[in-house]
């Protein structure tokens, strides 16, 4: 059931908040032993929030499409009086006495709560085998990787805990896990959504954003957390517009970027053929294909790497003196950290802004791009490396290939469901846009959904 | 260190500047990634004209 669905049900009360509370309550107790989704539930309070929010229906107050629903938050959101671990041993006792602004308009919109889900360490990685909270496990194959860092959100999603839950994005943390998973999840634009009460880790490339099970329930989430926020001042003024694609959504007419070179090199051929098929199917639908060559992909991710290096180091610095606070991984990136030089961090924010104007140039031609998400379907927990076009490539590389430089840019980018690959694990593309165009790349998505593209749901049970 | 014309860090020798006391494998673990990576950035930064300004500005009267 979507959050469209439930919410329909909750209005002709054929259920109750308490009943898809208990319900999801209930697919919690009895699959985050084996997949480690949550590392704090909230049951008590998730359920006291659902007897409100039926009373407040009961009363006729409707706080609109998430009234009720349950959902969950990536464990660097902030939430007053509940642990926030940031998936960190230098957090595990930290306990907020504010909410970030995401989990305050959430709560506005009447969603439930059930509390903390597990990603990365530090959110510095993309495996989600967390070190000191556990390995999260991919509910389609729970031998393989959810993908990170906001694994436990892609994986509390697809296992039906919850309708959605929120993550972050700072090199493709919110798509690598939806691709992986076989769920929706939403990049917005850097400024979009507020980053106020979030642990950061690389400050101007950090995003905030959902997963769910759906197009439209990603867009309506979107609607509830979008807009300014003084406090966070990389917020952004630019309007907010209704992000619900509406029933029958065309993108007949529309002009679709098809980036080959890069983008389609070196692929998993189940990922290759999905994502060809799709474009296809946009094709079908009345979308006009074009051809168009991106500005150089490889130099835009060292930019993102190099930033994200030298933020990441500089956000942790005064915890740097411990190593037995890290797990290896990241101990390696933090330290990796501390060796750019200054000269190379303002090199590659001066790069970044060239490559923005390069980028810019090619909405003059397409609406948006349609895109692999990641080169691979999910790799076994462990892995190292992958076998991907006759090459052996470190993971985190390859999984990061493709999405890492739109957070260096801070366009919007919705990873969505495409197919599954011969061993049935899912496959995801991305649809990328002009900054700010979150509603046309959840039209493209929805029409594509609407058209057929897509897995069947998870089948853990 | 110049590897292709361009201008390439001595990665040992930072590491060894800041105080990194890793050795052998855990230092190569380390330091090969940085190298991979340099020789992507390194000629990406050569032609930048000079009054690009970064991404990351100061903007007075925005701070808290």
């Amino acid at each position: 059931m979507t959050i469209r669905e439930a919410a329909e049900a909750l209005r002709l009360r054929s259920v109750s908040s308490v009943e898809l509370t208990t319900a999801a309550l209930s697919r919690v107790d009895r699959l985050n032993g084996p997949l480690c989704a949550f590392i704090t539930i909230t049951g008590d309070a998730a359920l006291e929030s659902a007897r409100q929010a039926d009373r407040e229906l009961a009363a006729g107050k409707d706080r609109g499409p998430l009234h009720g629903i349950p959902i969950a938050y990536k464990d660097l959101f902030l939430t007053k009086g509940v642990r926030t671990t940031g998936g960190s041993k230098l957090y595990e006792n930290f306990v907020p006495d504010v909410d970030a602004a995401v989990v305050e308009r959430l709560r506005d919109a009447g969603a439930v709560s059930l509390g903390k889900l597990n990603q990365h360490e530090l959110a510095y990685g993309i495996t989600s085998a967390n070190p000191h909270f556990g390995a999260v496990r991919n509910p389609w194959d729970r031998e393989r990787s959810p993908g990170g860092s906001s694994g436990g959100s892609g994986a509390a999603v697809a296992s039906g805990m919850v309708y959605a839950a929120m993550g972050s994005d700072t090199g493709g943390s919110i798509r690598i896990p939806a691709s992986w998973c076989g769920t929706v999840g939403l990049k917005p634009t850097y400024g979009r959504v507020s980053k106020f009460g979030t642990l950061p880790l690389g400050y101007s490339l950090d995003h905030m954003g959902p997963l769910a099970r759906s197009v439209r329930d990603c867009a309506a989430v979107l609607n509830a957390i979008a807009g300014f926020d003084a406090r966070d001042e990389t917020s952004s003024t630019h309007p907010t517009v209704d992000y619900v694609p509406e029933d029958g959504c065309s993108i007949r007419g529309m002009r679709v970027g098809f980036a080959e070179s890069f983008y389609f090199d070196g692929l998993d051929a189940d990922v290759e053929s999905s994502v060809r098929g799709a474009i296809a199917r946009a094709e079908s639908l009345g979308a006009a294909i074009v051809p168009v060559q991106t500005p150089d992909i490889a130099a835009l991710n060292a930019i993102g790497q190099v930033i994200l290096l030298s933020e990441a180091s500089a956000a942790l610095d005064q915890h740097l003196g411990d190593r037995s606070n890290f797990g290896e991984d990241v101990w390696r990136l933090l330290n990796q950290g501390r060796l750019i030089a200054a000269t190379d961090y303002i090199q590659a924010q001066r790069l970044r802004r060239r490559m923005s104007a390069e980028f810019e140039r090619l909405w003059n031609e397409v609406d948006c791009l349609i895109l692999p998400a990641t080169p691979l379907p999910a790799p076994k927990i462990g892995d190292v490396t992958v076998r991907l076009a006759g090459k052996d490539t470190n993971v985190r590389m390859a999984a990061t290939r493709l999405v890492r430089g739109i957070n260096v840019l801070g366009l919007p980018a919705l990873s969505m469901p495409c197919g599954l690959s011969g061993n049935g694990m899912p496959v995801g593309l991305q649809i990328v846009g002009p900054a700010f165009a979150e509603a046309s790349i959840l039209n493209v998505g929805a029409a594509l959904e609407d058209g057929g593209v897509g897995i069947p749901p998870c089948p853990i049970t | 260190m110049r590897v292709s014309g361009e201008y390439m860090s001595d990665w040992e020798a930072i590491a060894r500047a800041r105080g990194i006391t890793a050795s052998g494998k855990e230092l190569e673990a380390l330091l090969a990634p940085l190298q991979t990576l340099e020789t992507v950035f390194r000629p990406a930064v050569r032609d930048l004209p000079f009054d690009l300004n970064p991404a990351v500005v100061f903007c007075p009267g925005t701070a808290e």
